[in-house]
């Protein structure tokens, strides 16, 4: 299929059209840089991008149907991103989050809503990695129209945690006797927290969670820290108490409410612009970088092995190897008619 | 293992999608979990719809994970009204047959094999199908769909034949 035809179709809200364009995203395909290209200008400004992240296990995915399930209620179209993690092995994967999706055997189904589009995406074996791809997919939802997209990654390392990064709201989900404190702090996701979700708050040790939780937001430390937007002293983190199973649900309202009020808070204080400059930012960062080491090792007057004989056998300094490579790479490529798809 | 890492590679089945479905109302789905398993074992993206599906729920699932396999898990005999009715659904919302592998497994009778054919299928599964018939058989019409190739084979309870041979 050619790239008008899918930007037509994105256009004319044809569902066949999207999965095709995320497709191209997902199969890093030409086709899909050339698609950004010409779709950007008609992202919707008012689009809400929610993260969800939280260790494996946690009930983001039934989080998520629910949230999706009151989004609907109130008439809003909702897109989602789940990403799961991959076997290192064979990068094969099984994407478990879809089972967890309201279906018509236990109620109303989300699988046919017309207003709910779900896709599930592995974390690997994507050269560009995992930000730019999900960046890339929420623009065409965007683009698409959808009022709310959400995004769920396991929070699990460093490239996880930079994919909530791309949200404008991002959800922390704990549940009560998931290891000890320096566990939460390791893992790096505490600090991205907009808004904490202690879920399973069915099961014991729900409290002694949300107390951590308060002792941590108390401590000003962590509060006046390196908050993404510098927004510490003006959004009060909410800690929201929720249980995901339908046969006992709790806190689904009110996480949705805080959900939506961080965005009108972001949108009435200007901070939304703030939010999404950084993104743009850090995303034209990582391009630059990918293209430029790229462009540095595809180019085959390059030798690498050649250099690092040099540097190991002390001929010539690591640093000096590093200059050479750039300065050879810059003089001898044609920069000025760069294209990148070449080099992604 | 290595094997396994090697082949991946050479097939690239870690971009393959495989959609694994237990439409109707049938409660068992060890099967098709067992499948699952194995898919991603293999290196492929797996996604399980879970039990009790409607057609439009398994349809709409294909479509908007614009998944590369579609692999259908029976053992009531529901087949018969559910695949029609699903690859119905996906033909009308654009998706074109000659672009996704459509699979049906599961206790289907010998001379329902043409008729499933017939319908679009591209390969039908009986129990006790070495699981390997399967993967490889994805990866074979995955290349025959994608080249367009005159010579195409579908997989017929437990033997892969050529078209022509189709009686
Ligand atoms: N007891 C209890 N179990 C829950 C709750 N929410 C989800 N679960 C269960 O927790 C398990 C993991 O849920 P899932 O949504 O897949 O977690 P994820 O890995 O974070 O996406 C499932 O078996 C859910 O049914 C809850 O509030 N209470
Ligand atoms: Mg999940």
């Amino acid at each position: 299929m050619m790239v008008q035809d899918i930007i037509d179709g994105i256009k004319n809200k044809d569902i066949k059209s999207l999965a095709r364009a995320i497709s191209w995203i997902e199969k890093e395909r030409e086709e899909g840089i050339e698609l950004i290209r010409n779709i950007y200008p008609y992202q919707k400004e008012e689009t809400h991008i929610i993260g969800i992240t939280g260790f494996a296990g946690v009930g983001k995915s039934t989080l998520s149907s629910r949230i999706i399930e009151k989004y609907r209620s109130m008439g809003k179209t909702v897109g989602v991103v789940a990403i799961d993690p991959s076997s290192p092995f064979t990068g094969g994967a099984l994407l478990g989050d879809r089972l967890r999706l309201g279906s018509l055997s236990l109620g109303s189904s989300m699988w046919t809503d017309p207003g709910v589009f779900y896709r599930s995406v592995s974390n690997r074996g994507r050269m560009g990695g995992l930000s730019r791809m999900t960046g890339d997919i929420i623009t065409i939802m965007s683009v698409f129209g959808f009022d709310k997209i959400i995004i769920e990654t396991v929070g699990a390392g460093q490239s996880e945690v930079d994919v909530i990064k791309v949200a404008d709201t991002s959800v922390v989900v704990l549940m009560p006797g998931m290891g000890d404190r320096v566990q939460f702090a390791k893992a790096g996701i505490l600090e991205i927290a907009d808004i904490f979700v202690v879920n399973k708050s069915d099961l014991v040790g729900a409290e002694r969670v949300r107390q951590f939780l308060e002792e941590m937001l108390n401590f000003t430390d962590y509060r006046k820290g390196e908050r993404r937007d510098g927004t510490s002293e003006e959004w009060k983190i909410p800690i929201v108490m929720t249980i995901g199973e339908y046969n006992n649900l709790k806190g689904i309202d009110e996480l949705v409410q805080k959900i939506d009020e961080h965005f009108d808070y972001l949108v009435s204080t200007g901070r939304l612009k703030e939010v999404r400059k950084k993104r743009a930012k850090s995303e034209i960062e990582t391009l630059v970088s990918d293209i430029v080491v790229s462009l540095c090792y595809k180019n085959h007057s390059v030798d690498l092995d050649e250099f690092a004989k040099k540097v190991s056998n002390k001929k010539i300094d690591q640093y000096t190897a590093a200059e050479k490579i750039i300065e050879k790479t810059m003089t001898e490529n044609d920069i000025v008619n760069l294209n990148t798809s070449h080099y992604l | 293992m290595n094997g396994d890492l090697k082949m991946n590679m050479v097939l690239n089945r870690n971009k393959i999608k495989v959609l694994v479905a237990k439409p109707g109302l049938d409660g068992h789905d060890r099967g098709a979990r067992v499948l699952c398993r194995f898919l991603r074992d293999s290196g492929y993206e797996v996604i399980y719809t879970g039990l009790h599906k409607t057609a439009e729920e398994v349809a709409n699932a294909a479509l908007q994970e614009d998944v590369d396999v579609l692999g259908m898990s029976f053992l009531s005999g529901a087949h018969e009204s559910y695949v029609p009715r699903i690859l119905d659904i996906l033909k009308k919302n654009g998706v074109d047959l000659n672009d996704m592998v459509i699979l049906v497994g599961g206790t289907i009778p010998e001379e329902q094999f043409k008729k499933m054919i017939d319908l679009g299928v591209d390969g039908v599964f009986i129990p006790g199908a070495p699981m390997d018939e399967i993967s490889d058989f994805i990866d074979l019409k995955i290349k025959e769909k994608r080249d367009k190739s005159s010579d195409q084979h579908y997989f017929v309870g437990t033997k892969l034949i050529k078209a022509e041979d189709l009686v």
